[in-house]
């Protein structure tokens, strides 16, 4: 438990040395302003743009609720997920091209154990991140509207943050046999590009882990059913998780 | 019990078989000199017994554990020092040195304490800098004193001194020196004159095999062919001998040497005696490691 516990005190240290937990904070804070910001702005926007151009006719100016800000949150949230992936995805590859994991595992840390502070740490910054973004927009949203429209929020958030832990499961999974943050982040896309093309044959959509970044749907309504990708999901993580022990165990540094 | 034992290791890469069927006994407390040019398989003997690297054959045991490939708890005896040490730049030497005894499972009173008594030897006591910020020669020393932290019975330096400067290398080969009071020093190079400095054992790595091992003096004084040193008076004296004896290399300096497994020295005096060619000196020279290095790679 040692060796855990002295790795993710590591990890965390670099997070916050390397500046990449300010910068990844920064961004989340940014798109938790900006959801709700966008949603109160857009009608004054629009009336703005429609007097200005003459051709530019607008027929009702729909009302402005709780909805539109969880909306526009749930937009924001894939692409602050985006620079997640971009900036994490050297998690292992750093130490791979610098030779520092190798004194590490030299001196008796187990690889299991390498993986395993790596990926509470990807977690834990990913939560605290998502708590960021959702707490923001949530605290706005409150105080601006109504939010007794808003149905199964919280339900929509979680599978949204589950959506977030497949992606880090890929990150963990992806280095522990590639060497480039680069083809990290490729072999990511492409996994996500798949789910989406495979998401395009409606028997098959329920079943892809991508349906759940459409969890937005059920603060609108209740007949969605994300059970089956939410199964999905929480089995590949465990699936590629766990792969990753054997793989890891492989590798030659 | 030697610490370390190597016994037919056999390691290919693809169709390159690196190491041949190495064996080499490490004694205890030596400083034991790993020799060999560049690409012989001196790192992947070394990983190798660290686990890091799988043999294909052939069997290491480190203080009669036998080693395995991954986590190998033989690991527990040996601190490592690669060639370019390369340590979490956002740490300071401190911190890294704490971290490495929490992973090592160190009480922490001992890693306190360790750690500063290690810093103070490797003249790293009080730097609150960041590693990112450290030199070359700095590194290498902080390297020293993580592979040092847990007591280690073997040290494993994979050539600790050849990107240093010559202030940097003397105080890394100090470092060794007395470091040899608590553990047994095993580091590869290919810097002769290092070896010869401090090493007490030595073995040639050649083709993957090693050509030539066990204690330095002993392999002088049984692999020895002597040089000796011809410096005759004028030119005239010096083409007699030249003429004579066409083995003798000539230095450029008026002199020239010969090896006594070609030319017999009392030939040479009693040449020079009869036809009375004057000479200012005919000395032996101890042969140096890299005349034994160059006999060894045929060279």
């Amino acid at each position: 438990m040692r060796q855990l516990n002295a790795f993710i005190k590591k990890e965390f240290t670099e997070q916050l040395r390397s500046r990449r937990l300010y910068i990844l904070g920064a961004v989340f804070l940014f798109f938790g302003i900006m959801s709700p910001a966008a949603a109160k702005l857009m009608p004054k926007i629009i009336e703005l743009v429609a007097e200005q151009d003459q051709s530019f006719k607008i027929e009702a100016v729909k009302e402005v609720s709780a909805l539109d800000s969880f909306d526009q949150f749930f937009k924001n949230v894939s692409t602050s997920l985006i620079v997640f992936v971009i900036m994490q995805a050297g998690i292992f590859t750093r130490e791979y091209s610098s030779g520092t994991l190798l004194l590490s595992l030299t001196r008796g840390m187990e690889r299991r154990k390498v993986i395993a502070a790596k990926a509470f740490t990807l977690t834990a910054v990913w939560t605290a991140c998502y708590l960021v973004c959702f707490g923001t927009t949530y605290a706005y949203t409150a105080y601006f509207w109504d939010m007794s429209v808003v149905n199964d929020l919280w339900t929509a958030v979680l599978l949204w943050w589950i959506y977030g832990l497949w992606y880090i499961a890929m990150i963990v999974f992806f280095s522990t046999f590639l060497n480039s943050a680069t083809a990290v982040i490729v072999c990511t896309g492409a996994i996500f590009l798949a789910g989406d093309l495979l998401a395009m044959i409606p028997k098959a959509e329920r079943f892809i882990p991508t349906y759940l970044s459409g969890s937005s749907g059920l603060l609108r309504a209740r007949d969605f059913d994300y059970t089956p990708a939410l199964v999905i999901t929480l089995v590949s993580i465990v699936l590629l998780l766990s792969a990753s022990v054997p793989m890891f165990n492989k590798k030659q540094l | 019990m030697p610490v370390l034992e190597i016994k037919d290791l056999v390691k290919s890469f693809g169709d390159k078989q690196v190491l041949k069927g190495l064996s080499l006994t490490v004694p205890e407390k030596s400083i034991f000199g790993f020799i060999g040019q560049n690409g012989t398989g001196k790192t992947t003997t070394m990983k190798t017994v660290l686990g890091l690297l799988r043999a294909d054959s052939g069997e290491i045991t480190v203080a009669g554990e036998k080693v395995v490939y991954g986590n190998t708890p033989t690991n527990r005896h040996i601190g490592y020092l690669p060639d370019v040490p390369e340590f979490y730049p956002f740490m300071t030497a401190g911190e890294y040195l704490a971290f490495c005894g929490e992973i090592s499972g160190m009480d922490r009173g001992e890693i306190r304490s360790r750690s500063e008594e290690l810093l103070e030897a490797v003249g790293l006591a009080g730097e609150k800098h960041r590693i990112k910020g450290y030199s070359r020669g700095m590194r290498q020393r902080l390297g020293i004193a993580q592979a040092l932290l847990g007591r280690p019975r073997l040290l494993i330096c994979d050539e600790p001194t050849s990107a240093l400067d010559p202030v940097g290398r003397k105080e890394i080969l100090d470092i060794l020196v007395r470091v040899r009071e608590e553990t047994t020093v095993l580091f590869s190079t290919h810097i002769l004159s290092d070896v010869e400095r401090i090493c007490t054992d030595v073995a040639f790595l050649r083709e993957g095999v090693i050509s030539l091992g066990g204690s330095l003096s002993e392999i002088r004084r049984s692999y020895r062919s002597d040089i000796y040193i011809l410096e005759p008076e004028g030119s005239e004296a010096a083409a007699a001998l030249k003429a004579a004896f066409p083995m003798l290399t000539d230095t450029g300096s008026g002199s020239f040497t010969f090896r006594d497994t070609e030319l017999s020295p009392f030939e040479v005096m009693s040449f020079a005696a009869e036809r009375k060619l004057p000479l200012i000196k005919l000395e032996r020279s101890e042969p140096t490691l890299e005349d034994l290095f160059m006999e060894v790679v045929g060279q």
